[in-house]
């Protein structure tokens, strides 16, 4: 297996009120292609921070992040943008759909951005959605969809790409248990399809759905363990 | 990709409907402002113009009378108001006919007279001149025929009837032959003129004209004071003022006995102080179009910040720095842009409306209504410029943190 995301010494600190807050202290851990990883912590250990740093939403303060075989711990905003529309799918804790928009129109939002032609986008868009048991709902805005539905969209987004990482933060902490089962049943199908999942999660029993478990704590990888298959 | 960008901007705008055409009548009443002004001010000077020329563009007046307004007038102060200067005699007249550079000379004498057929009577305004009249001042015949040498000389009694004064005294029948009493004395209709145009103001055919010795016969003599004269060539008409002033000055011998005014000076004194009047009132308008663009900042600027976590969700599915400025610029363009061609639509009909109610005549200029438009949206790229960088500027990370 090849290694898709190595994290070496990945530090973030925040500027406030002239002092630095660190969020991250020397992370390092690899990501191979096709695993499934969860990463656990408290509220305010720092997951989101790690999402955004693994997705190149941010960079690292210090420490080096090669993401599929590219060192983007200093790359340009132009650079991160082109990394993130080729390399990285995301789902986040609120959904993130764009009101404006309707359900066939958000997933193919990164095709848009990847100058691909309006048939294509739809097209792809459509077949995405269709994975996730919605082609029923294509012309539905996100208000007219439920919590759960609302996901499945956003995960028809993030994978509408083919991108080699779908990165995930809290997917499950806004719905339900049984929605929340649902969303989890379509990541370990992605998963079994080959795709590379990182999911930030605070429930154990959520965590169990990956094969590996990152623990972090104030910044910090506290514990990092195979899930035993139950 | 800009065709579906401009597509969803039109979506974006129309989600907010209230908020959009509220920003958007800034746009609106700036651009109709500039159209509505300048096309009124165009049509006003295009009135006056068409009112001026329609006397004749080679049109010059030669008045003889104390003009305490010349040169060297402001000196006399103590002095009493000097004698009259002695009106012009017919062969003073005919020299300044034989001009270099006049083609014809027509004494005229104005006054109103009471024009009577049968029991129906008409006040009118009557003109007492010469043969040259007609061609001098642009008048054609619509039947019989004008004033001759012979009726100046013989001071007949014969009357040519405007097309206006005609159509008061005799309806549909034609009066050429009829008799028409002036101030009581009988009078041989000989003539009728063709209808002018009339521009606003005055209508220019309710009026008659008789020879200027029947005049003098008629009115008592007042002699000649006015000559209408045609120059042959309007681009030489100053050259022709100064030589008619040069025969005056050596009859009358002072610069205060005279004037002689050139149509065309008058025009283009006229038309210049209009094309001012005409850019001050577009750029009085123009402030408001710019009003406007301020309005379009301040709901973009609203419009950013309340759509800073799309703008981390685009940016997280991959839009560049460039494709959200691109997405905003658009936006604000698209809001200039339709607020512009309502505008337009606004100031034709609006400029219409004015031009009715105040009958004046209003001028819509393509070329006015195209450059309110860009304006519109030049202020629309950039006041949007600052709203669309501080969008395409959020860092993602930050912009998905707010909520
Ligand atoms: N922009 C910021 N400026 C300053 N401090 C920040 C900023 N963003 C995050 N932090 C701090 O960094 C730490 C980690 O925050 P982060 O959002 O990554 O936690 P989290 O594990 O995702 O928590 P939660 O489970 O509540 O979402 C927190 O202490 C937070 O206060
Ligand atoms: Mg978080």
């Amino acid at each position: 297996m090849a290694a898709i995301a190595i994290l070496d010494k990945v530090s973030k600190r925040y500027p406030m009120a002239g002092q630095e807050v660190p969020a991250l202290r020397e992370i390092s851990f690899t990501v191979q292609s096709g695993e499934f990883v969860s990463i656990m912590g408290p509220s305010g250990s720092g997951k989101t921070t790690l999402m955004h740093i693994l997705g190149c939403l941010d960079v690292p303060s210090s420490g080096s992040y090669v993401l599929n075989g590219i060192e983007v711990s200093a790359l340009s905003e132009m650079r991160l943008t082109d990394v993130r529309r080729k390399q990285i799918g995301f789902v986040f804790q609120n959904f993130n759909l764009i009101s404006t928009l309707n359900a066939v129109e958000n997933v193919a939002l990164p095709l848009v951005y990847q100058r691909l032609s309006q048939a294509e986008q739809h097209e792809r868009a459509a077949a995405a959605l269709e994975h996730v048991g919605l082609k029923e709902r294509m012309k539905y805005r996100p208000n007219q969809l439920s919590g759960g539905q609302q996901q499945r969209v956003a995960i028809a987004r993030a994978m509408v790409t083919q991108a080699p990482i779908i990165l995930a933060d809290e997917p499950t902490g806004n719905l339900d248990s049984q929605t929340g089962h649902e969303v989890l049943e379509l990541f370990a199908k992605l998963s079994r399809d080959g795709h590379t999942i990182v999911m930030i999660t605070h429930d154990h029993e959520v965590a169990t759905w990956g094969q590996r478990t990152i623990e972090i704590k104030d910044g910090r990888i506290v514990a990092d363990r195979e899930v035993v298959a139950q | 990709m800009i065709g579906q960008t401009v597509r969803l901007s039109f979506r974006a705008i129309w989600s907010q409907k209230v908020r959009t055409v509220l920003t958007m009548l800034g746009v609106i009443i700036g651009v109709a402002a500039v159209i509505a002004l300048v096309a009124l001010g165009n049509g006003s000077a295009r009135s006056i113009t068409s009112r001026i020329q329609s006397l004749g563009s080679n049109l010059i007046v030669a008045n003889v009378g104390y003009n305490p307004f010349a040169a060297g007038a402001a000196s006399s102060t103590t002095s009493a108001p000097p004698s009259p200067p002695p009106p012009l005699t017919q062969s003073q007249v005919s020299a300044l006919a034989s001009t270099k550079g006049i083609s014809a000379a027509a004494p005229v004498m104005s006054g109103t007279a009471t024009l009577g057929v049968g029991s129906s009577t008409l006040s009118s305004s009557l003109d007492g001149t010469n043969g040259s009249y007609s061609s001098i001042l642009g008048y054609h015949l619509a039947d019989g025929r004008f004033l001759s040498p012979l009726d100046v000389q013989a001071a007949n009694p014969v009357i040519v009837l405007g097309s206006g004064d005609a159509a008061s005294l005799f309806g549909n029948e034609n009066p050429v032959g009829d008799i028409v009493t002036v101030n009581g004395m009988p009078f041989h209709v000989i003539g009728v003129l063709a209808s002018k145009a009339s521009s606003a103001g005055e209508n220019p055919n309710d009026f008659a004209v008789i020879p200027w010795t029947t005049y003098n016969q008629v009115f008592g003599s007042t002699g000649i004071t006015s000559v209408d004269l045609s120059a042959a060539n309007h681009a030489n008409v100053t050259k022709d003022v100064g030589r008619l002033e040069d025969k005056l000055l050596g009859w009358l011998g002072s610069t205060q006995d005279y004037t002689v005014t050139a149509q065309s000076q008058i025009l283009s004194t006229l038309s210049s102080v209009n094309r001012t009047t005409t850019l001050l009132l577009g750029g009085v308008a123009s402030i408001s179009l710019i009003v406007g663009g301020i309005g379009i900042m301040n709901i973009m600027l609203v419009s950013v910040t309340e759509r800073t976590r799309e703008i981390g969700i685009r940016k997280a599915v991959g839009a560049s720095t460039r494709d959200v400025l691109a997405q905003f610029l658009v936006e604000s363009l698209v809001l200039a842009g339709v607020g512009g061609l309502i505008g337009v639509a606004a100031g034709v009909a609006f400029s219409h409306v004015i031009a009715n109610a105040l009958k004046a005549s209003a001028a819509v200029s393509l070329p006015m209504t195209a450059l309110a438009f860009g304006f519109a949206l030049a202020v629309g790229l950039v006041f949007g410029l600052w709203p669309a960088t501080r969008a395409a500027l959020m860092r993602p990370a930050a912009a998905l943190r707010v909520d």
